[in-house]
């Protein structure tokens, strides 16, 4: 899998890297702002591009909004943001914009490096990536505590692993379960909340963001 | 009564005795040998002429300090003598005295014209010119009765037969007196005029309106009579039914009124002006709210557009009743400036219709409106520095804002950066000593690795406590619901603007939350609280409410004086009801401005 790195901190660039391919990622290029990634996204087409939210010039957004122009104009090429903001605003943002190929990572994950590669190989493969800290927090503080209180805790493990954007077989792998258990939890925690069934996966993880936020 | 009244009052009577003597003459003898007589048209207008110049004379002798005023009652009076020299069959001693005193209206009255409104003539040329003009008229008026035989004169025509004061007929003599006045007359007319155009270029916008009717009436005049010197010199037998006679007779009679008209006219202004003044002096009777000077100047004149602006001690900038910077007002079409002064220096500065005051509404306001204006003045000044005051509160504010903002940027881009970089060279540390490595060394490395990840997790609280990198980037909304994702009790966002607002602003409702939210969880005992902030359209409103035991008390509370301080700061304001055991409710009203 080939990647770029982009963060205006050269350390952390430069750890990010030497982490990745110590697990075997290969890093094909290092940016240190929204310019450099682009150009050089554009030159060697990765299949992610990891971008630091907060970049030159004003450190605000530079990072997200550089990540929604790589999705727009290059379409096979994923983004995996790192952030450090908890609130679930930005990565919503980048979600409901772009829900194919993209993900949200808080940035103290990135020293597990076994959730940024799992991270950059489900974006690779297509799919969305919701940090589980943000889901778990969306879950904890929603106004929708009666519906959910009519989970079992499974159903609720599964309805987590929805909102960090895995797919049924992905669940299914995780919990240990077949896919078809895992499709009779997803039509039960659908029916519980009176939310519509969708084939689509990324219209799922939206529909159901959307109605913890809501 | 005084000596100047009871003069006036004698001059009434001799001023109507002259002229009615001057028609009466005219009309039963003088029908060849005055204007008067050629036709009853001219009596009206010779009267009008002369009666007009007395009687504004008279008023403004009255009201106006300064030389004008009698001077202008004598033109009147002198103007009647020419009728005097038409008697025929009349005394010759009156025939010869009406000859001597001719001329004489006409130096009278470019004195009178020159020195309105002041006191003097000011200008030397002016000196000059009215010197001469006397000089010229006394040479030829004295020269013409000494030496001038009417019996030897082919041009004779008011009075071909009487001259008491005749001691040696000269013929050359007279034509050349003839030759002087007349060429006189012409460099007069020209003279006059250029001083006049001079003195309403250099005057200012309000003393050139009330210089210019005056002084052009003047100009009038002096341009007729050269007019009619140089009818003379084509046609020097003088016939006053001859048409050009008759109607250069007429325009310096129009000419003459106008000057009449024109100091009536100063006059009534002048008057206008005081009555505004006296309004005034009851308007201010009554107790005067802040900014009552100028609704009670506005009343006094009737232009509800006036305004007025108050000089700030010590500098050249101005404010309004209110201690608002205002730009100094300068005069435009139909608006005029008048100034307060006071110790040389202007005070305040009147913006108002040119039509309601003039300049003498300065110098003739009472102590009483003076000290309204100091009052006022001082006033505006208080809250103009109220106003500084609170300006420089909210810069120190912002300035303060910013200087957290940069720390946390700081530790962000250093400490915590650093930190995350540590943490990724033990992980590789770890990834490298593999799987069989000593379970010593890896024990160690995993206890770095926790320590590392407490330490970011300190730097990153304290860099959260200076500024929430959120609110700066992501703004108030965003901000909020990471205060809510962190804090330990539950907390309601009923609703918060997604909008951006002004930095300040921003960080102002965000401190009122988070001191809120913290009070609440640790003080309080609180498990809920419930938060709004709501844009109106000048203000942002944040509400609080939390559930907890209530009891705190802002004047204690270091936090919520500071939070209290900060939003007063930006000119909004702070409420805390806080009854024992019934929760803790905390209002902010922020301007945004």
């Amino acid at each position: 899998m080939r990647v770029i790195v982009a963060d205006d901190v050269m350390l952390m660039r430069a750890g990010i890297a030497r982490l990745l391919a110590d697990a075997g990622v290969d890093v094909v290029g290092e940016a240190a702002d929204a310019v450099e990634l682009l150009r050089k996204v554009a030159r060697s087409q990765p299949d992610v591009a990891i971008v630091d939210i907060r970049m030159p010039p004003t450190h605000t957004d530079e990072g997200l909004v550089a990540a929604g122009e790589i999705r727009t104009r290059y379409p096979d090429v994923g983004v995996l943001v790192l952030s450090q903001f908890l609130a679930p605003t930005y990565a919503l943002r980048l979600l409901e914009e772009h829900p194919e190929r993209s993900g949200y990572l808080l940035k103290e994950r990135v020293s597990d490096i076994a959730v940024l590669v799992d991270a950059l190989g489900r974006i690779a493969d297509g799919e969305c990536v919701l940090d589980p800290t943000i889901v778990s927090r969306l879950l904890a503080r929603s106004r929708q505590q009666e519906p959910l209180a009519e989970l079992t805790g499974r159903e609720r493990e599964v309805l987590s692993l929805m909102a960090e954007g895995r797919s049924n077989a992905a669940i299914a792998g995780r919990l240990f379960v077949t896919p078809r258990t895992v499709e009779a939890h997803v039509r039960q925690i659908l029916g519980k909340l009176d939310l519509p069934e969708s084939p689509d996966d990324h219209r799922r993880v939206l529909a159901v963001l959307a109605y913890l936020r809501s | 009564m005084s000596r100047g009244s009871v003069l006036r009052l004698v001059l009434v009577p001799v001023a109507l005795a002259c002229g009615l003597t001057a028609e009466i003459v005219a009309t039963h003898t003088g029908q060849s040998t005055t204007y008067a007589g050629a036709s009853v048209w001219a009596v009206g207008l010779e009267l009008v002429a002369g009666w007009g110049l007395v009687a504004a004379g008279l008023a403004t002798w009255q009201l106006r300090p300064g030389v004008t005023g009698p001077l202008v009652v004598a033109a009147g009076v002198a103007w009647f003598a020419p009728d005097l020299v038409g008697w025929e069959g009349g005394p010759a001693l009156a025939r010869s005295v009406g000859m001597l005193a001719a001329g004489i209206w006409l130096p009278l009255l470019v004195h009178a014209v020159l020195a309105f409104p002041q006191r003097g003539l000011g200008s030397v040329p002016a000196r000059v010119l009215v010197a001469s003009v006397y000089a010229e008229t006394v040479l030829v008026g004295i020269g013409r009765a000494l030496f001038r035989d009417p019996f030897d004169d082919p041009n004779c025509w008011s009075n071909c037969s009487d001259n008491s004061f005749l001691v040696h007929p000269g013929a050359d003599i007279a034509r050349a007196l003839v030759w002087l006045d007349l060429r006189f007359a012409i460099a007069l007319a020209a003279v006059f005029v250029g001083l006049v155009a001079l003195r309403l270029i250099e005057a200012t916008g309000p003393a050139r309106r009330v210089l210019a009717p005056v002084l052009v009436g003047g100009a009038a005049v002096t341009v007729i009579h050269g007019a009619s010197a140089i009818a003379l010199l084509v046609t020097p037998l003088e016939d006053p039914r001859a048409t050009t006679f008759a109607a250069l007779f007429v325009g310096e009679c129009l000419a003459v009124a106008s000057v009449s008209l024109a100091l009536g006219w100063t006059l009534l202004r002048a008057r206008r002006a005081r009555e505004v003044v006296e309004r005034l002096a009851v308007e201010l009777a009554e107790i005067p709210q802040p900014g009552g000077l100028e609704s009670a100047l506005a009343r006094a004149t009737g232009d509800s557009t006036l305004t007025i602006v108050y000089r700030l001690r010590g500098s050249e900038r101005y404010v309004d009743s209110e201690g608002r910077a205002t730009p100094v007002p300068s005069p435009s079409a139909g608006r005029a400036v008048t100034s307060i002064v006071r110790d040389g220096r202007p005070v305040a500065l009147i913006e108002h219709d040119q039509a309601v005051l003039d300049e003498t509404f300065e110098s003739q306001i009472g102590s009483a409106a003076r000290l309204s204006v100091e009052n006022e003045r001082l006033e505006a000044e208080a809250l103009a520095q109220l106003i500084e005051l609170r300006e420089s509160r909210a810069r120190i504010v912002l300035a303060g804002d910013e200087a957290r903002r940069r720390l946390e940027r700081d530790l962000h881009d250093g400490a915590q950066q650093r930190l995350v970089a540590l943490s990724f060279a033990l992980r590789l540390a770890r990834n490298q000593l593999g799987a069989g490595a000593d379970g010593g060394a890896m024990d160690a490395l995993a206890e770095a690795d926790r320590e590392l990840a407490a330490a970011l997790a300190a730097v990153r609280g304290v860099a959260n406590g200076l500024f929430p990198a959120t609110l700066e980037s992501a703004g108030l909304a965003a901000a909020v619901e990471e205060l809510a994702e962190l804090s330990s009790i539950r907390l309601e966002i009923e609703a918060v603007p997604d909008r951006r607002l002004p930095a300040g602003v921003e960080t102002a409702a965000y401190d009122v939350i988070r001191e809120a939210v913290e009070n609440a969880a640790m003080h309080a005992e609180a498990t809920t609280i419930t938060v709004s902030a709501v844009c109106r359209a000048d203000a942002v409103v944040v509400e609080t409410a939390d559930d907890g035991v209530g009891g705190a008390d802002p004047s204690r509370g270091v936090g919520l004086r500071e939070v209290a301080d900060r939003v007063g700061a930006l000119g909004g304001r702070l409420g805390v009801l806080s009854p024992l055991g019934g929760g803790t409710r905390i209002e902010a009203v922020i301007p945004c401005a």
